[in-house]
């Protein structure tokens, strides 16, 4: 199918005014995996941002919704891109009532912006995915993508109370409410979040808020080993009133490729971990889980490394662990196991990887069972998809997965970002045909291609 | 040769050679045993009631209905308050009961795997001992199932802090409508694709039937701390409730009792030594690590006593605590000794407007005749207004359902819910357009045909129904029921 993208860049002109559109030459930033689009369109309202869809689905344009563009990198390569459809001038606080600890937000408020908002009064929503400092809010819930703090207060999945979703047939609907208990109706928020905007455009979502904790505190410290590593975490999970809010073990490889910020984490040697440890809750049940987690963490060989950071050093380096998966050029696997087989799993996969001759990158959530594995190197196009196939593998014998969240076109080309379909992809699919019958949304990069 | 008079259906004669006979009952009087759940206000006999023992089971039940075109439904204890276990249509109703194995405990992992049938409270008696908990509490959960709660994404007085059923459920194995068994989720986090699991979680039977459920284990906190306070007005333990979470405290649980409850229970053999004279009793439980806990305390009271409490009692051991919280669990059953039947009610408002909805339900069961009882969770809004009423005489039947609807009308106006954790099901699928417009409404019903395509499972709830005014001429029957459900006898009828 060939565009006349000029005629149709004329079209959305006069829809929705030049202005609102950048074109040929300003988009290859927007580009998904190399998939460039012909427009990028930041329509200033609801309105406009629903002529752009209704174009879209008679016309047959293929649309990536977006925020800020946070997660273009996510998910398989579409089929082809014609206009990034952005929602970032859908930025208002509809409703904010402090006291119920919920407001309602339009999609494209950043999640900076929404943070600063509530903050006022002494609340936050308490997610810290990467890219946080300039994801939105609508990218967030449709990314679905979580920082180190999941363990405390899990993902978007928790903080949603309703949402306002834009059908490919301009139709808007909406589901659940403001309230934070709610059973009426059908839970189709679920639906959207992490849904990587293939079923519509989320234009407003009712989010539910949480008091920012009276202290926050990071403990650093050194593993000598993975072995370590897991002998304390069974040591914390059985010891159950101790509630970390946040726990990671990073390699000597992954250390070296953290952002600045996270400086004050040290260097460990090269089966070594460097650890941190956080506590974000009233002033004396942080002492004393400080107190409890240093007791047990010299118990198993650990060396506390570096002053304990509080305040504004502290939030900044949970950003940059959180930052980790960086995209650019890079490959990175994110695997989720059970919790209990997670160092098993991260040995079996450096070892594979160092049979391939590369040397991986390892940052560890192990209380959430989450991996990221990145290659520092990009490896051969040829070696790294049976590189992943294998890593996949090693996942799955204890019945986790991969999900690649980051590689070059040329490997993506190759693999399944999802891995396989699950045995629901009928129903999966029943579901983007009911919701996105002409596949206007993101063609391709989600499960099974859908 | 054994000859019947009316031979009955061949899908029944079916069922029972797949099942054996003494796993299915349609004999009139065991009909008569199910025709409502605890919503008593609705009642619809299915044809036949069947036990499965197995997801194998369940499929060949759902087979055997789908072949014939018979409706069918799941059930747990019954305990549900929205008629979602009533076979509106007749048909088949699969009763879970059987099915009450705990296939798995993993504490390393902090889950579990059990079968529907399991009740609430056995699971976490099974993992209590080694420091864990199921976490959502309903009321019930002496008899509910783990498949009622996942049906209805039941809630509790502990949900306020630790979240209602559909964030503990991280998987299920789901006998589709159609016969098919297909699993979503599972014990390890981010399956790839549409959270299917979420989807499933509250959709009240109507897209299948979970024959095998994930769910999250929870560390018991290191300490609990329970306190109640008393207050001349409703308004002020309201307003105590909010200021506690303006402070940015996050109670497990606060519950409100007002003054007629109040008196209920201390007439009563459940008597918790509530203050009668107050207005209004509020329960606070805080709960979590032992060192922040005596400052949470002294917070609290604090803020109870700005709000002018007129006593306030810590409960100083677990006997005390249990006591504090007699009153509250029993306040359900002994409110439902005051007439032959009971309404309760499950509506939501948000939390800064409980106390002008109070007000308003008061006036509402006043206009109607009813002196409007409230035991409910105030942390989140969730009102329980409690109608005590002759069921035997269909006009206070009448009366108690008109009461009901303008009272969660009163709740929509002030910007909240139908339903807060007991579901939709038969009792206010006609309400759902005051806060779904037409289009929301279809694209749920297209959702659920995507599992559902005939219509056959659980038929009659969540939506309105066109022919509204013919269900709604069934629903109250002529004659009052003989029987009801033996789970009723124990711990039915709670929220």
């Amino acid at each position: 199918m060939t565009i006349d993208s000029d005629a149709f860049r004329e079209r959305i002109g006069l829809l929705i005014g030049q202005e609102a559109v950048r074109t040929q030459g300003g988009t290859g930033a927007w580009s998904v995996d190399l998939r460039a689009p012909f427009a990028v369109v930041t329509p200033a309202d609801l309105r406009e941002i629903t002529e752009m869809v209704k174009l879209a689905n008679a016309e047959g344009l293929q649309v990536a919704p977006a925020g800020n563009g946070s997660w273009l990198h996510l998910g398989n390569i579409p089929e082809r891109v014609d206009m990034v459809l952005r929602t970032t001038k859908l930025n208002r606080m509809v409703e904010f009532e402090p006291r119920d600890l919920t407001c309602t937000v339009e999609a494209g408020m950043s999640v900076v912006d929404l943070q600063k908002l509530v903050a006022v009064h002494g609340l936050f929503l308490p997610l810290d995915p990467p890219f946080g400092l300039r994801a939105t809010v609508g990218g967030l819930a449709a990314a679905n993508r979580y920082g180190p703090a999941r363990l405390r207060y899990g993902t978007m999945r928790d903080w949603v109370l309703g949402a306002t979703l834009l059908h490919a047939d301009g139709s808007t609907s909406k589901a659940g409410g403001r309230v934070v208990k709610n059973v009426s109706g059908y839970d189709l928020t679920k639906l959207y979040i992490g849904s990587l905007g293939t079923l519509g455009v989320l234009v407003s979502l009712n989010l539910k808020l949480a008091p920012i904790p009276e202290n926050r505190i990071a403990l650093l410290g050194l593993a000598p080993s993975a072995s370590a590593v897991d002998g304390f975490l069974k040591e914390v999970r059985r010891l159950t009133p101790l509630q970390p809010a946040a726990f990671v073990a990073v390699d000597a490889a992954a250390r070296k490729d953290l952002h600045a910020d996270a400086g004050p984490l040290a260097e460990p040697g090269p089966d070594a971990f460097a650890v941190a440890v956080r506590f974000a809750d009233t002033a004396e049940v942080v002492e004393w889980a400080c107190n409890e987690t240093r007791r047990m963490a010299a118990a198993h060989g650990f060396v506390e490394a570096g002053e304990p950071l509080t305040g504004e050093k502290e939030a900044k380096f949970w950003t940059a662990i959180s930052d980790f998966p960086v995209p650019w050029g890079k490959i990175v696997l994110r695997a989720t196991t059970l919790p209990g087989q997670l160092l098993p799993f991260a040995a079996k996969a450096r070892d594979a990887v160092r049979a391939a001759s590369l040397e991986p990158a390892m940052l560890l959530h192990p209380a959430l069972g989450v991996t990221y594995l990145r290659l520092a190197r990009p490896p051969k196009i040829e070696t790294a998809a049976p590189l992943i196939e294998a890593v996949r593998k090693i996942a799955a014998e204890g019945g986790g997965n991969v999900i690649v969240e980051a590689a070059p076109p040329a490997v993506k080309e190759r693999i399944d970002v999802w891995g396989e379909p699950a045995e629901s992809i009928e129903i999966q699919r029943k579901i983007k045909q009911l919701y996105d019958p002409n596949r206007i949304f993101n063609r391709g990069r989600f499960l099974g291609r859908i | 040769m054994v000859s019947s008079p009316s031979p009955s259906p061949a899908w029944l004669e079916e069922l029972k050679q797949l099942l054996g006979a003494d796993a299915v009952l349609s004999q009139p009087e065991d009909l008569l045993v199910y025709e409502s759940d605890s919503l008593t206000l609705r009642r619809h006999a299915p044809q036949a009631i069947v036990f499965p023992r197995s997801t194998e089971d369940v499929q060949r039940i759902v087979r055997t209905c789908v072949k014939h075109g018979v409706p069918f439904l799941p059930r747990g204890a019954g305990t549900g308050i929205s008629g979602g276990a009533v076979a509106v249509r007749g048909g088949v109703l699969i009763e879970c009961a059987r099915m009450k194995r705990i296939l798995e405990i993993d504490l390393e992992n902090r889950f579990a795997v059990v079968e529907p049938g399991v009740v609430n409270l056995d699971l976490t008696r099974a993992v209590s001992a080694a420091g864990f908990h199921y976490a959502p509490d309903p009321s019930s959960q002496s008899t509910c199932t783990i498949g009622g709660n996942v049906a209805e994404n039941s809630g509790g007085p502990h949900c306020l802090k630790y979240g209602a059923t559909t964030q503990h459920v991280i998987g299920v194995e789901v006998v589709l409508p159609t016969g098919d068994v297909v699993r979503f989720g599972g014990p390890v986090i981010d399956s790839p694709g549409y959270d299917l699991t979420g989807v499933f979680v509250g959709s009240e039977g109507t897209m299948g039937i979970a024959t095998r459920i994930w769910v999250k284990l929870t560390p018991l906190p290191q300490i609990v701390r329970t306190m109640l306070a008393s207050f001349r007005t409703m308004d002020a333990s309201a307003n105590a409730v909010s200021d506690i979470i303006a402070a940015g405290i996050l109670p497990a649980a606060m519950e409100i009792l007002d003054r007629m409850t109040i008196q209920v229970i201390e007439a009563s053999v459940y008597r918790a030594g509530y203050p009668t004279d107050a207005d209004a009793v509020l329960l606070v439980e805080v709960d979590g690590a032992a060192a922040g806990i005596e400052r949470a305390v002294s917070s609290i009271v604090t803020i109870l006593k700005a709000r002018a409490a007129i006593a306030i009692e810590v409960a100083r051991d677990e006997e005390a605590r249990q006591r504090l919280w007699g009153g509250r669990k029993s306040a359900f059953g002994v409110m439902g000794r005051m007439n032959t039947d009971i309404y309760v009610l499950d509506g939501v408002v948000p939390r800064s407007r409980l106390p002008e909805a109070l007000r308003r339900v008061t006036a509402v069961g006043a206009r109607h005749g009813f002196e409007v009882s409230n035991v409910f969770h105030a942390g989140d809004g969730n009102l329980h207004p409690i109608l005590t009423f002759d069921g035997r005489k269909a006009e206070d039947r009448e009366r108690a359902m008109r009461a009901g609807e303008e009272i969660l009308r009163v709740c929509v106006e002030l910007g909240g819910a139908i339903t807060g954790e007991h579901g939709v099901g038969l009792e206010k699928n006609e309400f759902m357009p005051w806060t779904f417009d037409e289009h929301d409404l279809a694209v749920m019903k297209s959702v659920r045909d995507i599992f559902n395509p005939a219509d056959l499972c659980n038929p009659g709830k969540v939506f309105p129904t066109p022919r509204c005014i013919e269900a709604k001429g069934t629903s109250i029957p002529s004659t009052p029921p003989t029987r009801r459900a033996p789970s009723l006898a124990t711990g039915g009828r709670q929220p």
